[in-house]
């Protein structure tokens, strides 16, 4: 028994929308004063949270802290949205204290990436609630992303597909198909160190019969199979309908050249299982990050790369 | 997996016994450091086979799973080999896991030795089969230091107690060290069986089978080369999952080179003390806990059984860590 996905609120021109660091502090005050502006280009009124640049260890703040901002945005019935400033690590920690209920009784779009994962796959699975997976505002570079990020947030309708073969007229360079094929199912996914470090807690998602995407950043490949081996032996590659592999940014070999690649250790048992697959959609850090509807349905060609939706994931 | 198996102990290794080489991971690094370790395996008057496939590459892996696999099958199914001890750690044991053979490991018990990546065989094997498996150097390092080899001779080849198992001495250490040896970060008195290993094998293994049960038990963690807040992270998992809080006791072993920005792999500006996170995230579980102990990737380990009683006590002037009952047969 499913119960049923709540979808947030579009938001319109002039929504309030908070700005947060669950995990990391931003490196400087000039992350947060562009990541300011940026949501005023986006058309939104940005409110700060208290302890954006509160330090704690490798934190932006302490747990305390940190959890405070998010819920008391999230209590604020004058805030339409949620957005992550940046990652780095710490949004593990305000799982066990989140209030989900009151997330799930107030929704409202919550977009982030990398350690955010944390936060979002918790809040989806136990608020029901769709999240969107997308760059942290400190990760928003181009144009391209720029409009990507402001119709995920803004658009009633179902968003464009993501496609690897062509983004700003160009096949992104690490598209690979190893397994071709067609699926459907809802998305589930995000950072891959992150989703790993949800196995056998609570907050595992449920990953039966979805389209799982994954992506990851500054680790190197051999440390990358491990968690894919995690997916692997717990039977969730088995489970899921396929898999859609993202930007894996400045991961490799890290100078051991006689180290295999991720689609080599990844591409055998996608391979052996028979999973539709394909490396390189722009998903995750880059100049081409799009935005993913966790809990959306979607269509996948593995030889195409591409992820189509035919459902809104706002309303 | 929460089956109560019934421990197996395996036979103690003496002399003229057969040890079978074995590379679950990572291939050795040339012909002549296996060959030099084999020496060391005849000054402790054993023979050994080495398997078919430990020079075989598949990148940083020793062959593809099928090849290492098979090795490993091989050696346990051979009424000759007494023991099994891979060539080193590296990546890729868990792969194996989907397709290991737990019955022919069960029926035949055998002393299987490693740390690191080997950890993924070692608890999976440990409580899948109640075999006895030993925390402990590899071939390519049961000789790197006078206190490894003597440990490892004496948990292997002596059917009795291991008894309390004290630190290398710390006679010429003139420096400050990190971390520093047996820090009591709550005091207290465990007892119960012994699990444990390498954190990132620990981690790797959460949501799977084969994942580790900590209920009454003494539970040790090290690792390499690992940010703090990577070790954050890990130890922020096992706490959501519960694994601390229904532990007996819990010692977080040497941690090489996870001091901020020692990691070869990736250095982020995360940078909070390995010894603050552990005080912060395990200070309140009401057992003790105790950090900084040597069992882990130092050059000087001792040899530690998984599966059987042992005892910590961990109080302001000193800390215990006694191994109560036989490991061999």
């Amino acid at each position: 028994m499913t119960k049923h996905l709540i979808k947030p609120v579009a938001l319109r021109p002039n929504d309030k929308v908070a700005l947060v660091c669950p995990a990391s502090r931003p490196e400087s005050p000039a992350v947060i004063q562009r990541s300011i502006k940026l949501v005023e280009e986006l058309g939104f009124r940005p409110v700060l949270g208290k302890h954006v640049l509160s330090m704690h260890g490798h934190m932006a703040g302490t747990n305390e802290q940190r959890l405070e901002d998010f819920m008391t945005f999230i209590d604020d019935d004058s805030v339409a949205g949620l957005f992550c400033i940046t990652g780095g690590f710490g949004s593990i920690h305000l799982l066990p204290n989140l209030n989900y209920s009151l997330i799930a009784a107030k929704p409202k779009v919550l977009i982030g990436g990398n350690d955010n994962t944390h936060l979002l796959l918790a809040i989806h699975a136990r608020s029901n609630l769709m999240v969107l997976y997308g760059p942290n505002l400190d990760e928003i570079s181009t144009k391209y992303t720029f409009e990507i990020f402001k119709e995920a947030l803004t658009a009633p309708t179902p968003l464009s597909p993501i496609s690897a073969t062509v983004v700003n007229d160009l096949v992104l360079e690490t598209f690979y198909t190893p397994v071709e094929g067609l699926a459907e199912g809802t998305l589930i996914g995000g950072n891959l160190t992150a989703l790993v470090s949800l196995m056998g807690t609570p907050y595992q998602p449920k990953m039966e019969n979805k389209i799982l995407f994954l992506e990851d950043k500054n680790e190197r490949n051999d440390i990358l199979d491990r968690w894919f081996t995690t997916l692997y032996v717990a039977g969730v590659l088995e489970q899921v309908k396929a898999v859609a592999l993202g930007q894996f940014a400045n991961c490799g070999t890290k100078g051991a050249y006689n180290m295999l690649s991720l689609e080599d250790l990844l591409g055998d048992r996608l391979k052996s299982l028979g999973k539709p697959a394909c490396f390189g959609l722009p998903i995750g850090a880059g100049s081409n990050a799009s935005v993913v509807p966790i809990g959306i349905y979607a269509s996948f060609n593995a030889a195409k790369g591409c992820l189509e939706f035919t459902e809104s994931a706002l309303i | 997996m929460t089956t109560i198996c019934k421990p197996i102990k395996p036979k103690a290794l003496r002399p003229g016994d057969t040890v079978g080489i074995v590379a679950p991971s990572t291939p050795p690094f040339e012909p002549s450091a296996l060959e030099f370790a084999c020496q060391w395996l005849g000054k402790l008057g054993l023979k050994y086979k080495i398997g078919k496939h430990v020079f075989d590459s598949w990148g940083d892996l020793a062959g593809v799973d099928e090849a290492r696999l098979a090795d490993l099958h091989e050696m346990w199914a051979d009424p000759e080999i007494s023991a099994i001890i891979p060539v080193r750690g590296g990546n890729g044991s868990v792969r194996l896991l989907p397709k290991l053979d737990f019955k022919l490991i069960s029926t035949n018990p055998k002393i299987l030795v490693g740390y690191s990546d080997i950890t993924g065989l070692l608890i999976p094997i440990q409580q899948a089969t109640g075999l006895i498996t030993f925390h402990g150097p590899m071939l390519n390092s049961f000789f790197e230091s006078r206190y490894t080899h003597r440990h490892f001779r004496k948990a292997l080849m002596q059917p009795k107690p291991l008894g309390v198992i004290s630190d290398p001495s710390p006679k010429d250490i003139w420096s400050p060290q990190y971390p520093p040896a047996r820090l009591v970060i709550k005091e207290g008195v465990a007892h119960g069986p012994l699990i444990g290993g390498c954190m990132t094998l620990i981690r790797q293994l959460m949501g799977t089978s084969f994942e580790i049960e900590t209920s009454g038990k003494i539970v040790f963690l090290e690792d390499l080369e690992e940010e703090p807040h990577n070790i954050d992270r890990m130890l922020s998992q096992l706490l959501l999952a519960g694994k601390f809080q229904q532990a007996a006791g819990i010692i977080i072993a040497d941690c090489i080179d996870c001091r901020p920005g020692s990691s070869k792999r990736n250095v982020l500006t995360l940078n909070s003390s390995l010894e603050h996170v552990v005080r912060e995230r395990l200070g309140n579980l009401g057992i003790p806990i105790v950090y900084g102990m040597r069992l882990g990737h130092g050059a000087q380990k001792p040899t530690l059984p998984l599966g059987v009683m042992a005892s910590l006590i961990a109080s302001r002037d000193k800390v215990d860590l006694k191994i109560e009952e036989s490991a061999t047969v």
